[in-house]
């Protein structure tokens, strides 16, 4: 067991990085609702069964809160069409579908406009949470392709939810061809749960206890909190302050998301957990492709925009240094006298003045580390040159 | 650039050491190390110092091969200090710098050999004091004078004739007389001074002194 108040103060960090749960049910119902659109007797995907299913991290129970007001949240989700690949082109299926989110849209006077992105939909809601909606059309794997997946050593039950998804870039985007590119978020999502869910049985068992849900299967993930979940939030709140001016060069939360879940070895603390974590977080890493494979179709790499614009790779790497610092001072910080100035640094949060009290009890003048710039003897050094 | 390069560079003990100090978000393949470096210095005869200066720090990919680029960012040193045109900061002539590198090539040992110093020594200069290492004249002048202390040549007349051993071949330079005046063949003179040079940066580095490089 790591050092209790570390965990505490971690812990206090993390509660305040959550979202208040009744955004969650909000975006449950986002998708309930765009499900049962897209299901109604009018509606011209109907007839290939549309499912929807809830992606992303708003689906692992891993969202932090935007680092702004202004700061959008990303909810994602996969709708499977039940078709063979064959009988229409990925164009005409993006843009039938297309279609029925624009009406959607539409119907409930939602006022920015739908965006076509490469692969997905995204609408824009705007009450009080601002929440865009990235929805992926997609139709089930045939059984080849499914059989070739479990072939590379993934179990069944991942491999049979793989997907073919629809890409403009694809080069047979507007031609009727079974190539189609291949996918599956769906797997990822149950092998997070999977990794995830054992670790979270103690907590699910007392809130059934509780009344608060019937049974364990009932609970949803954001109620979990498990080490993992929350030791994600943290790392992705720490890449979101690090890369807050340049967005474009962060880390995905996919990867730290994959990286974190192979990464994770059951610990119960949250220290021990998120420095485990980002310790073993490299050797998850592969040096060829793919670098960073979805487990459940390891031919999906998570890290492909790697090879071609490797300072993606570099600036991962540089994360994982700083994270990896950060997390190594958090004790001594503790002990120190520049906690608040440095969890501001660290995960742009100001620490409350009882926070402070309560992980700081002593007072400053008997701490035992007030900080003190290191002091260097310099015998012989360069001399200063100019080349003007 | 891999994990296994930052653990080589030493940029961990480096961000230990000075946690102000933060890895920087890079749009090209450099790194970019900034913040605030704290310190407190000292050198024999002269009174501590702590300070503080905000900077930025940018390794090249060929590092150590190639110097980190230094910038001051809180516009605290003139232009008139020595800057490089681009705004740099000029810790050293470039085969000072390079020797340090050449010795170990951790970042933390280069900020605590060649930045520290130098912003120590601005320090002093801004309460009025005298840079405690000299400094050196601008241009070639001061480079030619940082080359003939580092082979200990008094002046630097002769120092050509050592530039041009440096960038030849060792065994060939050995049979030369050697450019000091003793009539002796460089083999049994100035060899080990030499020697050392050469391993240490390579023939190339003291060829593109000669030729600029190419």
């Amino acid at each position: 067991m790591a050092n209790e108040l570390v965990v505490k103060f971690l812990d206090s960090i993390i509660d305040s990085l959550d979202i208040p749960e009744s955004y969650y049910r909000r975006a449950a119902d986002r998708h309930r609702s765009l499900g049962e659109w897209l299901c109604r007797r009018e509606s011209k995907v109907a007839v290939f069964q549309p499912h929807v299913t809830p992606q992303g991290s708003f689906r692992y129970g891993t969202v932090t809160r935007p680092l702004n007001a202004e700061g959008e949240y990303d909810l994602d989700n996969a709708v499977t069409l039940t078709l063979p690949k064959t009988q229409m082109t990925q164009k005409d299926l993006k843009t039938l579908f297309g279609e029925e989110i624009r009406a959607y849209a539409e119907a409930h006077q939602m006022l920015s406009p739908l965006e076509e992105m490469n692969r997905c939909w995204r609408l824009h809601y705007s009450d009080e949470i601002t929440f865009h909606l990235d929805t992926l059309p997609c139709v089930a794997e045939e059984e080849s392709v499914i059989a070739a997946i479990i072939g590379l050593g993934v179990p069944r039950e991942l491999a049979k939810r793989a997907v073919a998804i629809t890409d403009k870039r694809h080069p047979h985007y507007a031609l009727i061809s079974a190539n189609w590119l291949s996918s599956n978020p769906r797997g990822f999502a149950r092998w997070f749960e999977e990794r995830t869910r054992s670790s979270a049985l103690p907590r699910l068992r007392r809130l059934v206890e509780a009344r608060l849900y019937s049974s364990v299967e009932d609970v949803p993930a954001y109620e979990w909190k498990t080490p993992l979940q929350r030791s994600i939030q943290l790392l992705k709140r720490h890449r979101d302050v690090m890369f807050q001016e340049n967005p474009e060069l962060a880390p995905i939360s996919m990867i730290l998301t994959n990286l974190a879940t192979h990464s994770y070895n059951g610990e119960s603390d949250i220290f021990t957990a998120v420095t485990g974590i980002v310790d073993r977080m490299p050797s998850f890493i592969r040096a060829g492709r793919p670098r960073v494979p979805n487990p459940a179709d390891p031919a999906e790499d998570y890290a492909d925009k790697w090879s071609k614009e490797p300072q993606l790779e570099q600036n991962f790497w540089s994360w994982h240094m700083q994270a990896k610092a950060d997390l190594a001072r958090l004790p001594d910080l503790l002990r120190g006298d520049r906690l608040s100035a440095s969890v501001r640094q660290m995960f742009r949060l100001d620490l409350k003045q009882e926070q402070l009290l309560q992980f700081q009890s002593a007072p400053i003048s008997v701490r035992s580390i007030s900080y003190a710039a290191p002091a260097i003897a310099i015998t012989s050094a360069p001399k200063p040159w100019g080349n003007q | 650039m891999r994990a296994s390069v930052l653990l080589k560079w030493g940029i961990e003990e480096l961000l230990r050491k000075y946690p102000e100090l933060r890895l920087q978000p890079a749009k090209g393949d450099e790194m970019i190390i900034a913040g605030i470096l704290e310190f407190s210095a000292q050198t024999r005869g002269l009174k501590l110092i702590s300070d503080r200066y905000e900077i930025s720090i940018s390794v090249p990919p060929e590092y150590p091969k190639a110097i980190p680029v230094v910038r001051e960012t809180a516009m605290r040193i003139p232009r008139a200090f020595h800057k490089l045109d681009s705004g740099h900061l000029c810790l050293g002539s470039p085969t000072r710098l390079r020797l340090t590198l050449a010795e170990t090539s951790s970042l933390l040992s280069f900020v605590e050999r060649c930045v520290i110093p130098y912003l120590y020594g601005y320090s002093i200069i801004e309460s009025g004091g005298v840079l405690p290492f000299g400094e050196l004249s601008h241009g070639v002048r001061g480079l030619r004078d940082d080359l003939a202390s580092m082979i200990g040549l008094d002046d630097d007349l002769v120092l050509l004739g050592f530039v041009r051993l440096l960038a030849m071949k060792k065994r060939k330079a050995n049979k030369l007389p050697c450019p000091c005046g003793t009539g002796m063949r460089v083999g049994r003179c100035h060899n080990r001074k030499l020697n050392t040079l050469r391993e240490m940066l390579g023939r190339r580095w003291f060829s593109s002194l000669l030729h600029g490089s190419r």
